[in-house]
């Protein structure tokens, strides 16, 4: 099966940049035909030698390309003959006969002329013609012509292509497969998946995955997506894997993903031309094709969440020295050398028999975890971590975890007087015994930072407890291949950075700040790579960063010095104070925004701004004590308050649009900037001072007023953070 | 703790008080009782504040309806299971 020509985006989105010359990627373009005569000729030339030539096939497949990093390569192990690509999609294509074009003067195209310069379009399969079976059908049809569609195939660039020039001329719609209106509740559920038919009509398929320099890729997850339940299997040792669906066909095989065990990246294709005759040959990048990420990972390199929280900027010495986190996950591969320095842990599922095997993460998801926030940054290679000379705690809680397993874990962290607590797990409904423990944890010092969860639905549990920090994820543009599945995350919400909320991330008013969550690159088990998406990915940022504030930010040296629970409050209140607002239109989703380590850790409290030029208030212990950071100061700095009175509530999403109402109404009222604690009398850094619950009424107090004015005119910083009672 | 074999109408319960020696003493009545089974005991040594215990449905339903209407401060749940929220789906 030969690779398509043309590559048609499977994303409306596109997230390509436009090439060099400024003019956006084309398919029919004169550089696309010449890459594909230059491919033709090279592959002609293979042919009549008999032979590959290897060498220098591979040199181009590691050449970063600048000038379109999320377009496949041509010459990448996958793109090759017998490679699988998009199949053309089916159209259905009609003369519009509108009134309103009539008035205009022009006439509808007959349909003879359509079909006549369909048929001549040698990238068009003209597959059939729908008209009326008889009289009663012409009459229906209103018009002296028939037949009235046409059924063709063509990629999705030559369909706009063809709408684009017919300038409204014609209809053409995809022709979508149709489903039973029931077919959704009748799906059996993953433990009977056994019940689903496997007699009748079957759709065999193999595929060879391959890796760099086209070597079989073990351990790949393959799914095959058609109308129903996904099939599914994992690649032998030779690259193939054999999948069997029941009731489909090729043409309603929707995807095909391929997900490497490490060090490549994910391949997706939606409507795959599968071939049922041959194996199908799927190529996947080495992590090293993708220009960020060259030499990776015998270079190190910082991954771009990191690099989006300023953490490359930090001096070198500020790596988190003294500063315990724990990490309660699936463990930690000490086999991997960016975590050989973790040396303690506890493994609470077998804490009976062998507590010690915390090392030993079958799963990887620790490791991941832990990667990204103490990855260590002596070996010169793989990920820079936030924290690296923090002292990491792995409790290994997975497969398994239960929430006594996590009130056990929390009970260690307690034990070993814990700083810092990443979480990236949680359970369906609250557990009243699982808060108690996790405030036990936080009157001991323990601040708990939780990921929001994957449901792509309201906070999940532990997250949404008012006593920790829930973090949700956000990605960003131009960071992984197109072909990759992480474009399947991609949603609408995007600003004009090109940060977006992906579709999985959950939300809801307790989120406290997001973070990077989508193709984020970390450490797995033995000694590899691997790019996974999740709120589990954005928490770690959130928990490493942490640790640089409490090992580096002045306030934790004197005034806040002592563990408790005044400790952690602040600590989530300097972590979103330094957050710059990310603009999705919807503050529940990304919270105060996007930390900012500079910031955060005391050097900056703007972009550029050295700490010796803040005003002094801003730097005192009174002032902090009042959360200060919060208060006024941060306003000042940027040399003017932030007006909320110009931003028009109108053209906000409802949600933000509220904050902003209630911001104004309160600064309306007087002495509200200079002493923004006093409604909550001496309490100033209570829960609900920071944003959280408020025990006294009962309802939560949203914290979002950096994340409503996103795209204000002032740029770091953060306001009063509490409106008053909305309580969503 | 032991690998979590779920059996039928047997299901692990979260018991937990601030208490720790109301919870002793709860820890002493599962001793006697046949129909409960103590898996775990968290918190510092003799002064826990969680147990794990397993017992049927019907058992821990008895045991909620006996925790509220005494004066003791027993808080008693299903030990639910936990997800980790990494690799949305495949990453």
């Amino acid at each position: 099966m030969a690779k398509s020509p043309e590559t048609p985006n499977p994303n409306p989105l596109d997230p390509s940049p436009p090439k060099a010359n400024g003019s956006p990627p084309q398919a029919d373009s004169s550089e696309a035909k010449e890459s594909r005569e230059v491919r033709e000729a090279r592959e002609s030339k293979e042919s009549q030698s008999g032979e590959r030539d290897t060498k220098d096939t591979r040199s181009e497949s590691r050449e970063p390309r600048e000038d379109r990093p999320t377009e496949p390569q041509d010459t990448s192990p996958g793109s090759r003959k017998h490679t699988l690509s998009k199949r053309k999609s089916q159209y259905l294509i009609a003369a519009r006969r509108s009134p309103d074009l009539q008035a205009m003067g022009v006439q509808p195209l007959q349909f003879s002329v359509i079909e006549q310069a369909l048929r001549s379009s040698p990238d068009i399969e003209i597959v059939d013609t729908v008209g009326p079976k008889n009289i009663m059908g012409a009459l229906a049809d209103g018009m002296n012509e028939a037949p009235s569609v046409l059924v063709a195939k063509m990629s999705d660039q030559k369909a706009a292509t063809l709408h684009q020039q017919a300038q409204g001329r014609l209809i053409i719609e995809r022709d979508h497969p149709l489903t039973l209106a029931d077919t959704a509740i009748q799906l059996p559920p993953p433990m009977v998946a056994f019940s689903i038919p496997t007699t009748g009509m079957s759709l065999n398929a193999s595929f060879t995955i391959l890796g760099k320099d086209d070597q079989p890729l073990a351990g790949a997850e393959v799914y095959l997506f058609g109308s129903m339940i996904p099939a599914n299997g994992i690649s032998d040792e030779r690259g193939q894997v054999n999948l069997t669906m029941y009731g489909e066909t090729q043409q309603s095989i929707r995807a095909l993903y391929v997900k490497p065990k490490a060090d490549h990246w994910s391949f997706y294709q939606q409507d795959p031309e599968i071939s049922t005759d041959e194996p199908n040959v799927v190529g996947c990048r080495p992590l090293s094709d993708w220009p960020a990420m060259a030499n990776f990972p015998q270079q190190m390199i910082f991954g771009w969440g990191q690099k989006a929280m300023r953490l490359d900027q930090l001096p070198d010495n500020y790596r988190g020295q003294g500063i315990k986190v724990g990490v309660i996950d699936s463990g930690a591969a000490t086999t991997h050398d960016d975590l050989k320095k973790i040396h303690f842990g506890f493994d609470v599922i077998n804490k009976k028999t062998h507590p010690e095997t915390w090392n030993e993460d079958t799963i990887a998801h620790g490791s991941h975890c832990a990667g990204m926030i103490a990855g260590s940054a002596d070996n010169a290679k793989g990920i820079r971590g936030f924290a690296p000379d923090a002292e990491v705690h792995a409790c290994k809680l997975f497969p398994g975890g239960q929430v006594s397993q996590l009130i056990d874990a929390l009970e260690y962290c307690i034990e070993k007087q814990i700083d810092v607590v990443n979480l990236s797990l949680g359970g369906a409904e609250p557990s009243e015994t699982l808060e108690q423990q996790i405030q036990r944890a936080k009157r001991a010092g323990i601040a708990c930072i939780v990921a929001a969860g994957n449901s792509g639905g309201m906070v999940q549990y532990p997250a949404s407890s008012p006593n920790v920090l829930a973090v949700a994820a956000i990605g960003k543009l131009h960071e992984f291949p197109q072909d990759s599945y992480h474009t399947q995350t991609l949603t609408p919400r995007i600003d004009q950075n090109g940060f977006f909320s992906p579709r999985f991330t959950c939300f809801g008013p307790q989120i406290g700040v997001c973070a990077p969550g989508v193709a984020i690159t970390s450490s797995v088990p033995a000694n590899n790579y691997a790019v996974w998406d999740g709120t589990s990915m954005a928490a770690p940022h959130i928990t490493g960063l942490a640790a640089l504030v409490l090992a580096h930010h002045p306030d934790f040296q004197t005034t806040f010095r002592t563990r408790g629970p005044e400790r952690v409050e602040r600590l989530f209140q300097i972590i979103k104070a330094s957050a710059r607002p990310i603009n999705l239109g919807d503050p529940s989703r990304t919270g105060f925004g996007l930390p900012d380590t500079l910031v955060a850790v005391g050097l900056q409290a703007q972009m550029g701004m050295p700490m010796g030029m803040l005003p002094r208030a801003f730097q005192t212990a009174q002032s902090n004590a009042l959360g200060g950071m919060i208060g006024a100061s941060p306003f000042g700095v940027g040399g003017r308050m932030p007006q909320p009175e110009s931003f028009a509530p109108a053209s906000l999403h409802p949600l933000a649009a509220a904050y902003v109402e209630q911001a104004q109404a309160q600064m309306a009222q007087p002495n509200w900037f200079s002493n923004p604690w006093v409604q909550f009398g001496q309490a100033g850094i209570s829960a609900g001072a920071a944003g959280g619950f408020d025990p006294a009424s009962a309802t939560y107090q949203p914290a979002f007023f950096a994340g409503v004015q996103a795209g204000m005119p002032f740029g770091f910083g953060m306001g009063q953070p509490t409106f008053g009672r909305l309580g969503w | 703790m032991p690998p979590i074999q779920p059996r039928p109408g047997i299901g692990r319960y979260i018991v937990r008080s601030d208490n720790p020696d109301q919870l002793a003493e709860f820890v002493q009545d599962v001793d006697k009782d046949p129909e409960i089974e103590l898996v775990d005991t968290i918190g510092p040594a003799n002064r826990w504040h969680t147990v794990v215990v397993s017992m049927s449905h019907e058992k821990a339903s008895a045991l909620e309806q006996r925790f509220r209407s005494s004066s003791k401060q027993l808080n008693i749940e299903p030990d639910r299971p936990l997800s980790l929220f990494g690799n949305a789906f495949g990453g």
